[in-house]
């Protein structure tokens, strides 16, 4: 960060945000980008108040209506099936709704564990230097070059099918990205004045980390974590869709795509078509708001 | 195009009537899955039988539905219960020239039990035979340790391989490469790459019917859209296994021809009737069972009559399935014509439950796999709706193929679905593996998985599976698959179905044992 | 030079050395592969049978022993499902997997190298924008989601191309290269472009952001002030200064093409390695996992160790530095 104020005071911290604020809804298109997430994110939280059905329970499908067009009428009530149904009768918007709401959790609880696994270690990893600094970047260096599709599904293959380890593959093919951030801000930071006043000021090492270095890797740590959610959402979808992830009972977007590729050639696009597309806007939106709080924070960041 | 077409015409014409007896005579088959291995007796899977069908002839011939026909071995007679007399046909020769002897068929046998680096999938067959006795080269006498009177059902899947070749090259990859995949059959491998094709060519010298075609390839096309387009586009002329969903359109296209077959292939539902608090069921409330509602006879039928079968196959397999009432469906042997798959009857399952105690169902988990058996998890969630109607709330798993088998085989599933083939045309060996009491010291059972035990099943199979004269047999399985059937020792969902599509100018023997051959199919304009 | 040469390489082999044990371990230690590969109908005795066979039933210490002294000979172990040796059926796949690679590669260069430079050069104007608009679609769209757009709209609407497979190979320098016949080139691009889109959009972004950065440098202003003309400025100059990030970029993007194309690999069912990776999962074919592992590792650490030589050749104060930095 250019800005080294001194131990910046909290109404300092309030003008910042507005700052922020104002630059980014300066662009139209980050703005409904933006808006677009946050409509789907409402929409995947009350997926269970929202949705005509319950897509996980037997009771509430139908399987004499599987395969039906989008607009067609449920059978054994009033229901109308907006985007069609699945090869179970499931109604698809639905089973959208509920497949959003899988994935965006497991991105986001995905890039959230990443994020604080990583800069727990990039912190501290900055702050002991040496033997330890040179390997663990050793490490994150291998970790960032291998594909991330292959770990994850060297993992998943290892270790089995689940969301619990579905996450931490997730996790694993992440952390590494927060990790040589954090470090790279904080040896930045490390540098300046006021973290050398404040240690010689006799300031316990964690005070030093968390009070002033930290707070100052936010901002990268904010965009990379954007990023990596929607890496996290399309590499979910991508296991998924080779039948390495979620279980087929709670389908995510991915699972959905995969199911109805089958019926892609005969003419029921809708099976895979529009969960594909309801991915699509779902990772886009995110890459946008990613992609405008890059150029806000700093614009000579790259990938 | 259409504009210039006429232009075009006759130099298509001529081209086509230059290449067209050359190109027909090419026939490219692709198909679900290829042979791993080339090695012929190191698989039981449909692809192994596939492969080695067109480079061996097994020991006897065997029609679509398991009865052994004349092939290498003309003749043979039980002379006792535990000894065969086998006249081997004398003028065939191996595709390298040499004569076939009766010698090359014992040594064939002995291999199935003793193939390098494999857990010899064949050994269930070579273990039949006790002793392999060569009095000549066209006499061969068999000794078995137990009478076994399908004995010959059992070797018309044995391919046949040559002595001298065989001895001199052991290894699975000395079949992968060539020099040892000698064989007497209709064509003579020329290509393989591993995992991908497998290019034959014909055998001219062939002894019986000449093979229709000239070149034929097996080309491994995984995925069923893939199948199908490729079939479409005319890049192969014969497809396998083709997905439920592209029926109705190939139906209707004039361009190609479907091909269905009934099958051997049982699918059905274990249910857990050995321990007493099954570890995935519940009551209502979730509290864990005090006893185990699968050994209550009304409640297994409740399961049945819940189970729409036929909406079933049309939901879940669009359409490609037959409703199972018993183990094999009419037309093999050892089957009760009489016996009907369970009318859908949701009424008379509530009152059977109510009658049980479990007026209200409880609460189980149906287990399924997934990369198994076909469409295997739309079926199960289906089934789980099914019976959530009358009650039995039924939640889902999926596993996949590998831990589903381990599990099965440690009987950790209380209700799942799996599946059984069979190789000979014939449900006693479906009786013994699935039926009979559960016993690791004389075998019997081994893929019983719900642990069913039943002693009149078991009596009335042990007195089937040793009687010879075959129309008393047929009878007194035929009776043993009531018992087990009434007693709901397995609940039978449905026999699958084979499907092949071939283009419009094939002709396709479609068989009840879904084989993928070449020499079931010709040119059309040829007859058959 | 010599120097450096020397310890980079003695690098590399440690790297290796001690990944080959770690991947030995992690693929050994996991699940049954004999109750993967037996058929379901078998017995009991035969999957005890396999496992002695498979030698599953020894300590793991030994497993490893046994792979170390195969290796020695140059075998990495029979495959468990093909029986042939693992190591050659990678390499029987390579060539198809390289092929596609490359091809993708050289589209994302190809097309990105120029959207890049107007993205970057008129970064303000709608056709700018509109560029970048793309990029940050090309990054979204999930590889597995386009690959089965094309199929659909290409392969099984209008009949153009086919959907799936390789096609007709010719041989040069004793492999089969698909790239060399008209048929090969209807089957390699569609999953071409499926795997191309995100190295794609990547390409635009960093050329741009090379662009506009060399743009505002000194000797850029200058020679516009001298009047030099536009193409030669961009031609010459900003391309030389945006060539070693994307050198760089490139070669990392390269190996992970060769090593992560497998999620397209098996939407077009392209017999490539990565294809084989996931049927060899599926099938929990233990020495081709390790096989494949290997030699993904072995390919990163040889890239890196080319990129690292080729930074020192180009830029002499990393060799002096004794290292990149990060």
């Amino acid at each position: 960060m250019t800005d080294s104020c001194p131990a910046p005071a909290p109404r300092q911290e309030e003008s910042r945000f507005r700052r922020i604020a104002r630059e980014y809804f300066e662009s139209p298109l980050a703005t409904i980008a933006l808006v677009v997430f946050c409509i789907i994110l409402l929409a995947a939280l009350f997926a269970p108040w929202i949705s005509p059905q319950n897509p996980y329970d037997p009771l509430e499908i139908n399987f004499m209506d599987a395969r039906l067009a989008p607009g067609s009428h449920a059978s054994e009530s009033d229901m109308t099936y907006w985007l069609g149904t699945d090869a179970q009768g499931r109604d698809m918007v639905s089973s959208i709704l509920y497949g959003i709401r899988i994935s965006l959790a497991v991105g986001v609880l995905s890039s959230f564990i990443a994020m604080l696994v990583g800069a727990a270690l990039g912190l501290v990893s900055s702050y002991l230097g040496g033997f330890f600094d040179a390997l663990l970047m050793r490490i994150v260096e291998i970790q960032i070059s291998l594909p991330s599709a292959l770990v994850a599904l060297v993992f998943i293959a290892l270790f089995g099918r689940g969301v619990d380890r579905l996450i931490i593959a997730l996790v694993l093919v992440q952390w590494a990205y927060f990790a040589r951030t954090v470090r790279a801000s904080a040896l930045s930071e490390r540098n300046k004045e006021y973290v050398e006043a404040a240690a010689c000021l006799a300031m316990p090492t964690w005070r030093v980390i968390f009070q002033y270095i930290f707070p100052n890797c936010l901002a990268p740590l904010l965009v990379i974590v954007t990023i990596q959610m929607s890496h996290a959402i399309t590499l979910e979808a991508s296991l998924s869709f080779l039948g390495l992830g979620l279980p087929v009972t709670e389908p995510s977007l991915g699972l959905l795509i995969s199911n109805g590729f089958r019926h892609l050639m005969n003419g029921r696009y809708w099976i895979s078509m529009y969960p594909g597309l309801a991915l699509f806007v779902l990772v886009m939106a995110i890459n946008l708001v990613a992609d405008r709080l890059r150029d806000i924070f700093n614009p000579r960041l790259q990938r | 195009m259409r504009k210039l077409s006429w232009l075009l015409t006759p130099f298509m014409v001529l081209a086509l009537g230059m290449g067209g007896t050359a190109l027909a005579r090419d026939f490219i088959i692709g198909v679900e899955s290829i042979a791993e291995t080339l090695d012929p007796h190191d698989s039981m899977a449909g692809q192994g039988f596939d492969y080695r069908g067109h480079v061996y002839d097994s020991i006897v011939w065997l029609d679509g539905t398991g009865n052994p026909q004349p092939g290498l071995v003309t003749e043979w007679k039980a002379v006792d219960p535990n000894t065969w007399e086998l006249t081997v046909r004398p003028d065939v020769k191996f595709h390298n020239g040499s004569p076939l002897t009766a010698d090359d068929i014992a040594f064939s046998l002995w291999r199935t039990c003793n193939v390098p680096g494999t857990d010899n999938p064949m050994a269930i067959v070579g273990n039949l035979v006790s002793e392999r006795i060569v009095v000549s080269p066209t006499k061969l006498i068999l000794k078995t340790a137990a009478p076994q009177p399908i004995l010959m059902r059992y070797l018309g899947i044995v391919p046949v391989v040559s002595r001298a070749v065989g001895e001199k090259h052991m290894q699975v990859n000395d079949y992968n490469t060539g020099v040892a995949s000698i064989g007497t059959g209709p064509y003579k491998l020329k290509e393989f790459v591993t995992g991908q094709r497998i290019v034959l060519e014909r055998n001219d010298d062939y002894w019986g019917k000449k093979p229709a075609w000239e070149t034929v390839t097996l080309l491994n096309i995984e995925k069923p859209e893939s199948r199908v387009s490729a079939l479409l586009a005319g890049d192969v002329d014969l497809i396998n296994n083709v997905p439920a969903e592209q029926l109705a359109s190939l139906d209707n296209n004039s361009d190609v021809r479907v091909w269905r077959a009934k099958s051997s292939l049982f699918r059905f539902l274990i249910m857990d009737q050995f321990t007493d608090s099954p570890s995935d069921m519940t009551d209502n409330d979730g509290k864990p069972m005090t006893r185990n509602p699968f050994k209550d006879q009304r409640v297994r039928r409740a399961i049945s009559l819940a189970i729409n079968r036929e909406a079933l196959i049309e939901t879940a397999l669009e359409g490609l399935g037959i409703p199972a009432g018993q183990l094999l469906d009419e037309g093999f042997s050892g089957v009760d014509p009489t016996l009907k798959p369970d009318a859908y009857d949701p009424k008379e399952a509530r009152r059977l439950l109510a009658e049980a105690g479990y007026p209200d169902g409880f609460r189980v988990v149906l287990h399924g796999s997934s990369g198994h058996y076909y469409n295997a998890p739309q079926v199960v969630e289906t089934i789980g709706q099914m019976l959530a109607r009358v009650g039995i709330k039924t939640s889902i798993e999926i596993h996949p193929r590998a831990e589903y088998s381990r599990a099965g085989r440690r009987f950790e599933y209380s209700f799942a679905l799996f599946g059984w083939g069979v190789y000979v045309g014939e449900t006693s060996e479906t009786i013994m593996a699935l039926l009979m009491t559960n016993d690791p010291e004389t075998g019997t059972g081994f893929a019983n998985r719900g642990r069913y035990s039943n002693p009149a099943v078991d009596q009335a199979a042990r007195e089937a599976l040793a009687e010879f004269d075959p129309v008393k047999r047929d009878k007194l399985l035929a009776r043993t698959v009531r018992i087990a059937m009434e007693d709901y020792g397995v609940m039978p969902l449905y026999f699958g179905m084979g499907v092949w599509a071939s283009r419009a100018d094939v002709n396709f023997d479609a068989r009840a044992d879904s084989r993928t051959l070449a020499i079931l199919a010709a040119p059309a304009d040829a007859g058959r | 030079m010599f120097a450096f040469f020397v310890r980079r390489l003695g690098q590399a082999i440690l790297a290796l050395f001690c990944t080959s044990i770690l991947i030995f371990l992690a693929v050994y230690a996991i699940g049954d592969p004999a109750e993967v590969l037996i058929d379901p109908q078998a017995t009991d005795a035969q999957v005890a049978h396999l496992r002695a066979v498979l030698g599953l039933d020894r300590p793991l210490w030994q497993q490893y022993l046994l792979f170390l002294e195969r290796a020695m000979h140059g075998s990495l172990g029979l495959s468990y499902f093909y029986k042939v040796d693992a190591l050659d059926l990678i390499l029987q796949r390579m060539p198809a997997t390289i092929e596609l690679a490359l091809t993708a590669s050289l589209l994302a260069l190809l097309i990105g190298i120029p959207l890049g430079f107007i993205a970057g050069v008129r970064h303000d104007t709608m056709l700018g924008r509109s560029i970048m608009g793309f990029s940050i679609a090309g990054f979204s769209l999930p590889a597995f989601w386009v690959g089965l757009c094309l199929i659909k709209f290409f392969a099984a609407d209008l009949h153009w191309l086919p959907s799936i497979g390789r096609g007709e190979t010719r041989e040069l320098f004793g492999i089969q290269w698909s790239i060399l016949t008209l048929d090969g080139w209807a089957h390699i691009i569609l999953p071409a472009i499926t795997l191309s889109l995100a190295k794609l959009a990547l390409i635009i972004r960093l050329t741009r952001a090379g662009v506009r950065e060399a743009m505002l440098m000194d000797y850029i202003k200058f020679a516009r002030a001298k009047g030099l003309p536009p193409r030669r400025i961009l031609g010459v100059y900003v391309m030389k200064n945006i060539l070693i990030p994307i050198i760089t970029v490139f070669g990392l993007e390269l190996a992970r093409l060769l090593t992560g194309a497998m999620i397209v690999e098996s939407v077009f069912a392209w017999p490539g390695m990565g294809k084989l990776l996931i049927d060899s999962m599926g099938v929990l074919d233990r020495p081709i996992l390790v096989a494949f592992l290997l030699i993904t590792v072995a390919t990163f650490i040889i890239i890196n160790f080319i990129v690292d030589m080729l930074y020192s050749v180009i830029d002499p104060r990393i060799r002096l530095g004794g290292g990149r930095n990060d």
